[in-house]
């Protein structure tokens, strides 16, 4: 790779997903984009971006830059969101008469799926008279190729060996030689979409409840405020917010105040900030 | 926090120990079943027991059947970490009272996230 070149992949990112390449990344960035090259059947790196250049956006710009995401995740990841979701933030969903006994639930980056699939998993067991109409759980990822996998619902063993409670895998999993797959009931919970955080919402917003962790790390600190600025229209006045363990609003949005619970903590709307 | 690792493989054992130090256990080392007993015998119970499936002599899920049978060692919290990956053999480990199942091969970073879910954090 041309040392020109990274200017403009980082602008590229900066436009397709938000994702922040920074100098240090150079060689990250690299290996990755050789990794894609030789799926795509491009020569060289070089000739990658030199294509990239060339052509007006298509879908080997979007794939290029979905080959640049970090899709790290694992099931009920630092399990504090999902015990303040199961002990206070549902019951209290379910409490009021304005919620109709229904809950909706938004995944926004939900890479390949484990979050929303822990989500489901965690209601089947302890509210399962939340489905089909009284639940609307959504979600999403950037990439087409995480959103597609997510959907499949098929883990390898190093997946479900990742934070899945041994319980939930014989009770909601299927072995098929060294794979497993979820099963239909938990499946058919989730509604999956591509979506972009940059700049689209999902058409069953509002929701009761967003989690939108550990993707707000990669952008950059306006970038941050704008997608934060888009998810306080995507929740309901008295919605909650999860972000991950190393992201805040602080400094970033004061739409939002942090509630410190338990283990863990979530963020609510102050009173005017979702109305402005 | 005290962790005994059952373990019939030596190299096993370090590896255990050194990912389980570096949490911050104090580890005891047992190479079978009936040596395990013996250690829990005269140590009292610890935190957490990682333990092997295929061991000569007593195999892993007799010893947890064992443990889970003896009041002393109630609260104890045991991880079965095995080369088992069969549905079914999960389920038999935790019939027999195993809180939760690792298989080879892992992570140190795997083994945190499995004793984590066991209410066992870092610190
Ligand atoms: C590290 S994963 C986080 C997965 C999960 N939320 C978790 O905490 O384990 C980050 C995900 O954000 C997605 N992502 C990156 N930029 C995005 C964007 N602009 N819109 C939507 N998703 C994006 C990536 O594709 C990736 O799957």
């Amino acid at each position: 790779m041309k040392k020109e070149d990274f200017p403009f992949l980082r602008q590229l990112a900066r436009e397709m997903s938000g994702i922040s390449l920074t100098e240090d990344k150079a060689f990250l960035v690299e290996s990755r984009l050789e990794a894609f090259a030789s799926r795509e059947g491009v020569a060289s790196v070089d000739d990658l971006i030199r294509r990239l250049r060339q052509e007006p956006l298509n879908g080997l710009h979007q794939r290029a830059m979905e080959a640049l995401a970090n899709h790290e995740t694992l099931f009920f990841r630092d399990i504090a969101p999902f015990e303040i979701l199961r002990r206070w933030i549902v019951p209290e969903i379910l409490s009021r008469g304005s919620s109709g006994g229904r809950v909706s639930v938004w995944s926004a980056a939900c890479s390949f799926g484990q979050e929303p699939y822990s989500v489901a998993m965690l209601l089947r067991e302890h509210f399962p008279a939340l489905h089909d109409s009284a639940l609307r759980l959504v979600a999403s990822d950037f990439s087409t190729v995480a959103v597609e996998r997510a959907a499949s619902g098929r883990y390898s063993q190093l997946e479900i060996n990742r934070g899945l409670p041994a319980p939930y895998l014989l009770k909601y999993f299927e072995q098929h030689g060294l794979e497993w797959q979820l099963r239909p009931e938990i499946r058919r919970m989730v509604e999956f979409e591509r979506l972009n955080l940059l700049n689209t919402l999902p058409a069953a917003a509002p929701f009761d409840i967003i989690l939108l962790r550990n993707m707000l790390i990669y952008l950059d600190l306006d970038l941050r405020r704008s997608v934060l600025g888009r998810i306080r229209r995507a929740l309901k006045p008295d919605g909650f917010l999860f972000l991950g363990i190393s992201e805040s609003t602080f400094g970033i949005d004061d739409g939002y105040s942090p509630v410190a619970v338990d283990n863990g903590c979530y963020y609510r709307l102050r009173p005017t900030g979702g109305l402005l | 926090m005290q962790a005994i690792i059952v373990d019939d493989s030596k190299a096993m054992r370090a590896i255990l120990r050194n990912m389980m130090e570096d949490l911050g256990f104090a580890v005891w080392e047992a190479g079978g079943g009936a040596e395990a007993l013996d250690l829990l015998r005269h140590q009292g119970r610890p935190d957490v027991a990682l333990v092997d499936w295929n061991m000569p002599g007593m195999s892993g899920v007799d010893l947890i059947r064992q443990m889970r049978a003896d009041p002393l060692l109630e609260g104890l919290r045991i991880l079965m970490v095995t080369t088992e990956v069969e549905a079914a053999r999960v389920a038999v480990a935790l019939q027999a009272g195993a809180q939760e199942y690792l298989m080879k091969p892992f992570t140190a970073e795997t083994l945190q996230e499995k004793l984590s879910l066991l209410g066992l954090r870092k610190g």
